[in-house]
């Protein structure tokens, strides 16, 4: 092996090294159990997993094989690094969060186990995408959910909170039968577990009826991680339950993974299968979209309303994979980082203001002007309009399912991102408009400071930067 | 009917009567003892298939150890309210027949083509435990090693849940 491959697994090793690290130094160097000390230690190594990422992508050979089990591409490096990136968001997001505020239920206990759980969950989801055979997938899958049950019940002493983590681990774990029997159907189909003998088989036998039903098992599953339509109702109750920061984990990291899932899959071995599948995307994109959009229009939780904003995204996202691979990643990668980003900058503000209501941040172009203009910022993003990143994010996937002829489609997205204009921009009212309430304080740190104004940054940059398209693209196109 | 296709008649109806007398028991103890029952039988199954590793590890692991921590959960927390049939959730009883169709409708192509899947395939192992574990220790030596980190995540994630809280 040399420099070259080995720079390719070097974000893995770290990613799955973090929360070993963490560990670490929370035995053996922080006896109070400050949150601070593991906070930095994990900051300092996800940083480390994302200038290992840059690397990678720069100077990296084009693919790497390991212990012929593990694969690394150009773009799932890409998707590792939104993993790591949001997990050190979300990290930062912790410290705000659990600083025992009025409203939320509790402080946060136990730093270095939070820390180390959300560094495990980071670590599944990477393993997940450069899976090269079916017992690696399945167990990448469980690594990146298994954390975030207990993530999702970390205020255990709160009912929603245990309610919900409740509800995530039964509709979990369905999901875990669900792929399972996929899988098995799979395995029968073809003898074999292998990626490349899978593809083999399918290609040979592309109308085999057992492969068909294997690929619905294992769209069902991936459809409850993503929360699409008919499964998604435990979302808006797991957000709500969950501590801010994991909420805002789950609904960026961890829809990537399970988008980054489907790629694997249906890009993979199991293309053969999904010209006939694509009627089930089209139809379960709409039903998403519309079942989001509607159900955030009266939404007064800020948790329960970006679960069904992230739903409707969710049905947007779709769309991408009626298209041929290399446009369809490109277009998912694009929108999934501008997504993140856009996601964790509302998630970042609504957690300095410390409130559960969509309401809390009224008055706050008052107050806080550039707090304000990030949330301005990251909802005209989520919601698509043009200067920003998330226009084209939009734009992108719609040119997926236009490419693919499915006219009508685009149509009622492009309506249903109408709709959608309503509720983002009901946010932007009560921070631009409301009048603020009295006595509340919100403190932001110079380090949270500069981190939101790179967020903000990123998303005006992005979509007028035509390197980072050209490079979202040129990542995608290599398989 | 060979004495194999026999049993494997015998093992496959009792495992799927099994299965349904876990749902329709009303009894939590009773429910996960039909479970063991089925395990047994499911030890049957693989026998057929010469899986002899398997099959042991199915009674072992599955029959004795994982079913006498279901028994404690079960008994420690002692459900008093007994299971009904009907739970009046109309959704949950016109979705069942819809998903059953669907599954039906997946499967049904399947099962006229069983005769095809009746081929013996290409390479047939015998399940001892040499043939078992060498691919663990070779091939899939990564994921058997990541399966380490999913127990230490919910070790961790369970010790979180369960310890008590010292400062408020």
């Amino acid at each position: 092996m040399n420099l070259h491959t080995a720079i390719l697994l070097l974000p893995d090793a770290l990613l799955l090294a973090a929360p070993f690290i963490v560990l670490f130094v929370d035995l053996f160097f922080n006896p109070q159990h400050d949150a601070r000390p593991v906070r930095r230690t994990l900051t300092v190594t996800l940083l480390a997993v994302l200038a290992a990422t840059g690397a990678a992508l720069a100077w990296g050979a084009p693919e790497v094989v390991f212990l012929n089990a593990y694969r690394v591409a150009p773009w799932m490096l890409w998707f590792k690094a939104c993993f790591a990136g949001a997990a050190l968001v979300a990290a930062r997001m912790a410290e705000p969060c659990f600083a025992g505020a009025e409203g939320q239920p509790a402080r946060l206990t136990r730093p270095g186990e939070f820390f180390t759980l959300l560094a495990f969950a980071a670590g599944g989801m990477s393993l997940t995408l450069s899976a090269r055979d079916l017992i690696t997938l399945f167990i990448g899958l469980e690594l990146a959910t298994i954390p975030l049950y207990v993530l999702a019940g970390y205020y255990r002493r709160h009912e929603d909170s245990t309610e919900g983590a409740m509800k995530y681990i039964i509709m979990g774990s369905l999901a875990t039968a669900f792929v399972l029997f996929g899988y098995s159907l799979l395995y029968g189909a073809a003898g074999h577990l292998q990626f490349d003998a899978l593809a083999a088989h399918l290609a040979a036998h592309p109308g085999d009826p057992l492969v068909r039903a294997a690929a619905l098992f294992i769209f069902t599953a991936a459809a409850f991680k993503l929360a699409l339509a008919p499964f998604h109702m435990w979302a808006p109750d797991v957000y709500h339950g969950a501590p801010l920061p994991v909420a805002a984990f789950l609904s960026t990291a961890s829809k990537a993974a399970a988008a980054g899932f489907l790629v694997v899959l249906f890009y993979g071995p199991l293309a053969p299968i999904r010209p006939a599948l694509a009627p089930v995307f089209a139809i379960l994109a709409a039903v998403t979209m519309l079942v989001g959009n509607l159900g955030s229009l009266r939404q007064e939780n800020f948790r329960r309303f970006m679960a069904y904003s992230s739903i409707a995204q969710a049905g947007y996202l779709l769309l991408a994979f009626l298209a041929e691979r290399d446009f369809a990643v490109g277009a998912l990668l694009y929108f999934l980082t501008v997504y993140l980003i856009a996601n964790l900058a509302a998630f970042f503000v609504y957690a300095l203001v410390r409130g559960e209501g969509v309401a809390a941040v009224n008055g706050l172009a008052r107050t806080h002007p550039a707090l304000a203009a990030v949330l301005l910022l990251a909802f005209f993003s989520l919601a698509g309009i043009p200067p920003l990143a998330g226009f084209n994010g939009k734009f992108w996937l719609f040119t997926a399912a236009a490419g693919a002829g499915r006219y009508g489609l685009v149509l009622f997205a492009v309506l249903n991102a109408v709709v959608s204009l309503y509720y983002y921009m009901n946010v932007i009212r009560a921070a631009y408009i409301e009048p603020p309430p009295v006595g509340r304080s919100v403190k932001v740190p110079r380090d949270v400071a500069w981190l939101l104004a790179l967020l903000a940054a990123l998303l005006l940059g992005l979509a007028l930067c035509p390197a980072f398209n050209r490079a979202v693209f040129a990542a995608a196109a290599r398989p | 009917m060979t004495v194999y296709d026999a049993m494997f008649w015998f093992f496959s109806l009792a495992l799927l009567l099994c299965g349904v007398l876990v749902l329709i028991s009303r009894d939590a103890v009773a429910s996960a003892l039909f479970m063991v029952l089925g395990f047994i039988f499911l030890a049957g199954l693989y026998l057929l298939l010469e899986a002899w590793f398997l099959a042991l590890i199915q009674i072992l692991v599955y029959a004795g150890a994982i079913m006498v921590l279901f028994l404690f959960v079960v008994m420690l927390l002692d459900f008093r309210e007994k299971r009904r049939w009907w739970h009046g959730n109309l959704l949950g009883w016109l979705g069942a027949p819809l998903a059953v169709a669907a599954l039906l409708a997946a499967l049904l192509p399947v099962l006229k083509r069983a005769g095809a899947l009746a081929d013996a395939p290409e390479k047939w192992f015998e399940g001892t435990l040499e043939n078992v574990m060498t691919p663990v220790f070779t091939r899939y030596l990564l994921p058997v090693e990541v399966t380490a980190l999913i127990l230490l995540a919910a070790t961790i994630g369970v010790v979180v849940l369960g310890r008590k809280e010292t400062k408020p």
